[in-house]
């Protein structure tokens, strides 16, 4: 690959689900010839496309489990990141957007901008990430994609600007008419392979001409020599180019281009945008935390002679081993070099180094900043930084949430008691937000995550990939417990049973905390409690709040003020003032008005307007809190707040209930205090539960 | 309500002191201004008064996206309690989303009979029943008189008071013998109250052009603040 920065892109390509987005790769690597034939998703001849590399992701046709791959366009390298549809990955979209330069939105031109573009969209409005929009399946029934740009403006706030017109839509889409050098573009071969610029048809010139006019109108805002150029009337195609790339960096325009990744049109002008309007590294600035000054921000500069910096964005396992997908943002790196993770401080050899393109690497000797590429034999975890040990730099976290669903699940037999605990160590490793431990009361494995569907799949790869086959029980929703008000404690911790005896005494009060899960505030005043115990208080509330004394879910959202105690000058020791703790948190929590809180989803459901009345339902039934309704004519967005709790087999409800021609999608929004008929119902379960148990 | 003891706020004392009463159910009213002036703000600020009280308050808004009405909400909110330091904000807001509905119509796609059909499924399947319904976004450049005689019919039928807003231009100096300038020289008979908003040079000037049968009343003079939206007494 070329060391000029300037050639290099490091992409996504992000999108609905069956919006075409693998489709949309697999030509784009074909066209870039990396590979050689064109595999269709499902495809019939049993191959599958490039990128869904996965077993599972070839049988549903999606894709879960993002690869990045390298290309070469013109003079340009691309790395593309195939980031994966299903709001239940986000993670996985999050990572990969944190390592991209820029990213193509795919959409579709029936289904327009639907409620997973909008989540996928606004990751990419939190991590700024310049984007191009693509509206695929222009030979599709029912494309329109001048709607599509509309929405793109009204729905997700774009300035979007067309850069083409289709030639022709549904069964007649030939190809596009650029607007930049106002000529008809059509892909001829049996690959798209050969293109062919023609006049534009006469039937099509008036709009080419009135739509070129909104393009420069929209663009001209970004480049005075271009405003200037227009009124002057020496608009040159450079001159285009450069407003459309300032504007589309400075994150206030997205040029759109069309066309059909399945009938291989429009793709190679797509990759002509990429070069020319989407960031190279230099673009982009990159910041890090400097761990010798207390994580204070500074700038990485993608120099190569500077210390190396960069961050292990994404694990497999493949035939060979563990491989660790990093980006560089600082530096270079050799085949031989030693690296060291600043979160374990453990150096390690880089073995080998790859560049990877889906399931088949290239062994490379070097890679430089702003590049994309693969080590071998390292051990970490997601999200870690590697330096060269000349620097301590860690690069800001990525925003991870916290699991909220749960399920046990129990190996079938021996063998697949092994390989599920190889699998776990694996998934965990790879998906911060796939979590799992041991429940000491049952026995029982338990993995956590953030929806139904992202348990299933690594449930199924369990299977799949390490033969262990295992058993689930019911999903269990991770509730909590919090206080409402303020209570005080007193609490004396006496025993004299011979020997030498306990005894501390801890006062002060309980209240409610919004700021975080626990804090401790020591008020003591005159060595009440000796300071050598003041942890011991701390200890012990913290026990305390593993499991709480109304359902036994863990307590949050509670501040311990300590304000008095007393001491023996014998008897006491830390395990007295733990103990002490203990009683007063267990003295203070039923008369702090304790609760139990429930994970609250947003449910963004999309179904056409005749069946709203019926969606509205559906959600009103699972106790969801409707925030909103949009009509565009054909489709209602309705946007709700639905308990977790509710949602289990909602998809299969909401199918039937609109012939499936309604989706949803959901993401955790807060955890709410349950209603009180609903808590005793979760209380008296969870007490059964405990029974069952212990039996 | 529990809300209400803590919050019945200044500005809306001023409504009752311009209005006397809130408008009548089954009255319909109209903000008229000029292009961001302060329309949605204003209409927001009635919607967020009765939120406050705990009346359930439907939201319409014509080819604007509800994220965009729930950001004019939060600022409001945040605004209106600014001078509360201990005020729980976020508890207010959490209580007063739950008495509020958006019903967003994008791409021209408004009509009054898909807004009956919006407020029967509403009451049906979600058991919202709005006490104040807000209408933003009409274009009355465009709409008919029929349509606003619909409209008017709707507010009678469901006995709700309802609130829209009518842009003003500057080139269009049409006026009529009543003193109500256009777009609603014409329909002025349909509305309870109507209210004109002035920018001045730091704040805007709300006036009263008509309330009840009373055209141009003597009311006390209430002015919007220009940076927070909020009502004040002092221009």
């Amino acid at each position: 690959m070329s060391s000029d920065l300037t050639k290099l892109r490091n992409i996504g390509i992000s999108a609905h689900i069956d919006s075409g987005k693998t489709t949309l790769t697999e030509r784009i690597l074909y066209y870039t010839q990396r590979i050689h034939a064109i595999h269709d998703v499902k495809g019939k001849d049993g191959v599958g496309a490039t990128m869904d590399f996965m077993e599972l992701e070839k049988e549903r046709g999606i894709t879960i489990q993002s690869a990045a791959t390298h290309c070469n366009w013109k003079e340009t390298s691309i790395n593309i990141i195939d980031t994966p549809g299903h709001v239940d990955f986000t993670i996985e979209v999050e990572r990969a957007l944190r390592v991209l330069d820029g990213a193509i939105l795919v959409l579709c031109s029936v289904g327009g901008v639907q409620s997973q573009s909008v989540t996928v969209d606004r990751q990419m409005v939190r991590y700024k990430v310049p984007r191009l929009a693509f509206i695929n399946k222009c030979d599709r029934t029912g494309a329109d994609p001048f709607r599509v740009v509309r929405q793109l403006r009204e729905k997700l706030n774009h300035n979007a600007v067309l850069l083409q017109i289709p030639l022709g839509l549904e069964s007649d889409h030939e190809g596009v008419v650029d607007l930049i050098t106002m000529k008809a573009v059509t892909f001829e071969g049996d690959s798209g392979d050969e293109i062919v610029t023609s006049e534009i048809p006469s039937n099509l010139l008036d709009l080419a001409k009135e739509k070129r006019e909104e393009m420069l109108d929209a663009i001209s805002l970004f480049s005075d020599d271009l405003t200037e150029a227009i009124l002057e009337g020496e608009v040159t195609e450079e001159l285009i180019h450069g407003a459309i790339r300032a504007g589309t960096l400075s994150l206030q325009l997205t040029p759109v281009l069309l066309g059909s990744a399945y009938k291989n049109k429009g793709v190679q002008l797509l990759l002509d945008a990429v070069e020319a309007y989407l960031p190279c590294p230099l673009d982009i600035t990159n910041e890090a935390l400097d761990l010798d000054k207390e994580e204070a921000p500074l700038t990485l500069e993608p120099e190569e002679n500077l210390p190396l910096v960069m961050l292990a964005f994404k694990l497999e396992v493949s035939r060979y081993g563990q491989l660790t997908y990093v980006r560089l943002y600082q530096g270079s790196l050799q085949k031989g070099d030693t690296i060291v993770n600043m979160r374990t401080g453990k150096r390690s050899k880089v073995g080998r180094l790859i560049r990877m393109h889906a399931d088949q690497m290239e062994d490379i000797e070097k890679a430089v900043s702003g590049d994309i590429v693969a080590l071998f034999g390292i051990d970490c975890a997601s999200g870690d930084t590697f330096t060269d040990g000349e620097v301590r730099y860690a690069m800001t976290s990525i925003h991870v949430p916290t699991p909220v669903i749960s399920l046990a699940i129990k190996p079938k037999d021996k063998k697949a008691e092994m390989n599920m605990s190889k699998a776990l160590t694996r998934f965990t490793k790879e998906d911060p937000t796939f979590k799992t431990f041991l429940d000491e009361e049952t026995n029982e494995t338990i993995i956590c995550g953030m929806g139904e569907l992202h348990l299933d799949v690594y449930v199924e790869r369990m299977r799949r990939e390490y033969s262990a086959d295992v058993e689930t029980g019911m999903p269990k929703v991770a509730y909590r417990e919090t206080v409402t008000r303020k209570a005080d404690f007193n609490y004396t911790h006496k025993k004299q049973t011979g020997g030498s005896g306990q005894f501390g005494r801890v006062a002060g009060f309980m209240e409610p905390y919004t700021e975080g899960e626990y804090s401790f505030v020591n008020q003591i005043s005159g060595g009440a409690i000796p300071t050598e115990f003041v942890p011991s208080c701390d200890k012990g509330f913290q026990a305390c709040l593993r499991k709480g004394t109304l359902a036994g879910f863990p307590i949050v959202g509670v501040q311990l003020t300590i304000n008095d105690g007393a001491a023996h000058s014998v008897d006491s020791s830390d395990m007295a003032f733990q103990q002490a703790a203990i009683g007063a948190f267990r003295e203070a929590f039923p008369k702090a008005g304790p609760i139990i809180l429930e994970p609250v989803m947003r449910v963004v459901v999309e179904t056409p307007s005749e069946f709203q009345g019926t969606v509205l339902g559906t959600l009103n039934q699972r106790r969801g809190m409707i925030v909103s309704t949009s009509e565009d004519g054909v489709f209602s967005t309705i946007e709700s707040e639905v308990p977790l709790a509710e949602m289990f087999g909602y998809s299969t409800v909401l199918r039937s209930s609109t012939q499936g021609k309604a989706e949803f999608t959901m993401e955790f929004a807060r955890y709410n205090a349950v209603p009180k008929g609903v808590s005793e119902e979760i209380i008296k379960k969870q007490k059964e539960e405990q029974k069952l148990e212990k039996k | 309500m529990e809300i209400q003891e803590s919050t019945d706020s200044v500005g809306m004392e001023m409504i009752r002191d311009i209005l006397g009463e809130p408008l009548a159910p089954g009255k319909m009213g109209v903000l008229m201004a000029r292009a961001g002036v302060g329309k949605t703000a204003c209409l927001t600020h009635i919607a967020l008064e009765r939120l406050l009280q705990g009346t359930p308050v439907l939201h319409v808004c014509i080819d604007e996206i509800p994220d965009k009405i729930k950001v004019w909400y939060q600022e409001l909110l945040k605004n209106s309690f600014a001078a509360q330091p201990g005020a729980d904000v976020a508890g207010i807001q959490y209580r007063t989303e739950r008495q509020r509905f958006i019903l967003a119509y994008l791409y021209h796609t408004f009509t009054p009979e898909k807004l009956e059909q919006s407020l029967q499924n509403l009451k049906e399947q979600a058991h919202f029943h709005p006490e104040l319904v807000i209408l933003d976004g009409l274009d009355f450049d465009r709409v008919h008189r029929s349509t606003l005689e619909s409209l008017q019919a709707f507010a009678q039928r469901h006995q709700l008071p309802m609130w829209m807003s009518a842009r003003t231009h500057r080139h269009i100096s049409l006026t009529n013998e009543r003193g109500i300038p256009y777009p609603c020289n014409e329909s002025d008979d349909l509305f309870g109250s109507i209210l004109l908003l002035e920018p001045l040079t730091e704040t805007i000037r709300i006036r009263v052009l008509k309330h009840g049968e009373q055209y141009n009343p003597s009311v006390p003079e209430v002015f919007l603040n220009s940076q927070t939206y909020l009502l004040q007494q002092q221009g």
